[in-house]
């Protein structure tokens, strides 16, 4: 029972080994992601209790004890705001990794294996998917919805994700179908499913994983934008983007609004980026090594 | 070579007959009556014979096979349909706004290729060293700033705190020259600022191998000076790749500029697509998303054909 041993003790090695920069990208995801989950239990003000109504907080305070990130145009706490707001960004990127490596990984390294018309059909399709510049698509996709719930923006984003997963899975599992250990394992009469996911998938994951870190980045830069323009989950639910956007009309008085939401949508995508590269630039030397 | 280009050509109207196909089949089988959007329901009384008499016109109990066949006819003779809201051609609309997307898309990409050579270059050059790692550490930086958060703190620091620049809207280039390129020029560098990091990224990544190639050590011990080394030896097989990613980026920056243009007030295509998702006017945006998209398969096309004719070894390979 190799998995149920202490992950604690490999998982502090794993950080130990990690460059600075690393390490502080893999802390903010993580305190991130915490908050996000745990937000309800957290002492944190109601995101979308507006203060100046019985005269508690003025709008667009600076930062105080009372609220640590100051306030919005409509008084309310900026810090509870950016965590409520991290559940949409973190829950539609965490959605469109899962889908992205279930499906898009799962379709890739399949076809890469097994090749023929199936995988002429499917990359056709992936590559017409493709064909669009992607906050273009969906953009169009999400016009047509009546309402844009978090679950809605989800499987929209979700869906779209899995082209790109698929485009790198097959690479990857086109160049690994022809080394040595898969022709071994098809000589001694493996059956062609074992060996896809003995052989083949377990090594196209580790570029699979790299990329999501990436693609995740992206993701909650796409789903900012979408949020920007008014397009993403509907308010009162506090969005990055949507703070942005809401913040940027006082920015002749005050910029400070408009830095919090944007330093939290940064400081993620950087953290997710840096982490994303350490990740690859670690499998390569692996790869090399084999 | 000319089998090649008839196979790309072949491959690049499959593609963008794909493209249009699924455009028309995602808008028209998506919840929502286009009728919604010629007469709001919930204002007084629906004529329903007036409303079924419109049905009728657009067309719209036709099968969706049929429907699709008469939109793809009349757009392939140049026709892409009236706008529900305003009833002017979509096609006029689009054109009329296309060159101040063009106009965007263009001084952005000169921007950032004109900025990440040298930066490439230089970072390259000095690998390791104090240049090498500001120049890394800013561009990592800057891959992770969304554009219309570039483009905000450009509006505050140029437009509100040092007034130099106009924070927003639009000066057409016939209406004034100098006006036009202070318009143009928060918006470019919003764009191009993060296209700039993934430009300079690959420039660099590129040089340091081809550094490394024994040709340019030969060129440096004939006493050639460094800067014409870099120039002329070593930056030469690099732009290949960076043509390459440069067309690949154009997806990414179609889809940019409908954001910028809706922070800067610039009244270009993605300004138009976004009021026409706002006012539900789907026959318009068919129109821009399927033009959009087209541009984008044939940027990409027209770079790998530039690629051909550029690089002889891909030339012979392909043939």
């Amino acid at each position: 029972m190799k998995f149920l041993k202490n992950p604690f003790p490999a998982m502090w090695r794993l950080y130990r080994s990690m460059p600075l920069t690393v390490k502080l990208g893999t802390i903010w995801i993580v305190a991130i992601v915490f908050a996000a989950i745990f937000a309800d239990f957290l002492p944190l003000k109601d995101p979308n209790y507006q203060g100046f109504i019985m005269g508690e907080s003025k709008v667009n305070e600076g930062p105080s004890l009372k609220h640590l990130l100051g306030t919005d145009d409509l008084s309310r706490d900026l810090f509870s705001r950016i965590i409520y707001g991290a559940r949409v960004s973190l829950t539609v990127s965490f959605v469109a990794v899962v889908a992205g490596s279930a499906i898009g990984g799962f379709l890739g390294a399949l076809v890469g294996y097994t090749r023929g018309k199936v995988e002429a059909a499917v990359m056709a399709t992936v590559d017409v998917i493709l064909a669009f510049p992607g906050l273009v698509l969906l953009l169009a996709l999400v016009t047509f919805m009546q309402t844009r719930s978090l679950f809605v923006i989800s499987v929209i984003v979700g869906f779209l994700s899995i082209p790109p997963y698929t485009r790198v899975a097959r690479a990857n599992s086109l160049s690994i179908s022809r080394r040595e250990f898969v022709l071994a394992a098809r000589a001694i009469g493996t059956p062609r499913r074992t060996v896809l996911f003995r052989e083949v998938i377990p090594n196209v994951l580790p570029s699979i994983m790299a990329y999501a870190l990436v693609a995740a980045a992206g993701v909650i830069v796409l789903e900012g934008s979408l949020a920007f323009l008014g397009l993403s989950v509907q308010p009162p639910t506090p969005t990055w983007g949507g703070m942005i956007n809401q913040a940027r009309k006082d920015i002749k008085l005050t910029l400070f609004p408009v830095l919090v939401p944007s330093g939290a949508m940064v400081f993620t995508v950087l953290a997710l980026n840096t982490v994303g590269d350490w990740v690859r630039k670690r499998g390569q030397v692996r790869g090399a090594a084999l | 070579m000319v089998k090649t280009l008839g196979l790309r050509l072949v491959r690049l109207l499959a593609t963008v007959f794909a493209v249009s196909f699924l455009t028309f089949f995602m808008t028209s089988l998506l919840p929502g009556d286009p009728v919604d959007t010629i007469i709001p329901p919930g204002i007084g009384e629906r004529d329903e014979v007036l409303v079924a008499q419109i049905r009728e016109e657009l067309g719209l109990n036709d099968p969706f096979l049929v429907r699709y066949g008469n939109w793809i006819g009349d757009v392939v003779q140049g026709d892409f349909g009236k706008s529900y809201v305003t009833d002017q051609p979509v096609l006029s609309e689009i054109t009329a706004r296309l060159p101040v997307t063009a106009e965007l898309a263009i001084v952005a990409v000169l921007m950032s290729v004109f900025l990440a050579i040298p930066l490439g270059i230089a970072s390259a050059y000095k690998q390791g060293k104090a240049v090498d790692n500001s120049i890394s550490a800013v561009v990592q930086f800057l891959l992770s700033v969304p554009p219309f958060v570039v483009g905000i703190f450009l509006i505050w620091g140029l437009a509100l705190q040092a007034g130099v620049l106009p924070a927003t809207g639009w000066v057409r280039l016939t209406e004034s020259l100098t006006g036009n390129i202070e318009s143009v020029i928060l918006p470019a560098s919003a764009l191009a600022l993060s296209q700039l990091a993934v430009f300079t990224r690959l420039v660099r990544a590129d040089m340091i191998s081809t550094l490394q190639e024994n040709y340019v050590l030969s060129a440096r011990a004939k006493g050639l000076t460094d800067g014409y080394v870099l120039f002329r030896h070593a930056f030469r097989p690099s732009s290949l790749s960076l043509i390459t990613v440069v067309g690949l980026n154009i997806g990414a920056l179609l889809g940019g500029t409908v954001v910028i243009e809706q922070l800067f007030a610039v009244p270009g295509l993605g300004r138009k697509l976004l009021e026409a998702i706002n006012t539900r006017d789907i026959i318009v945006v068919q129109g821009i998303v399927l033009f959009i998209s087209a541009i984008y398969v044939i940027i990409n096309t027209a770079v790998d054909l530039i690629y051909m004719v550029v690089d002889p070894r891909i030339r012979v390979k392909s043939a």
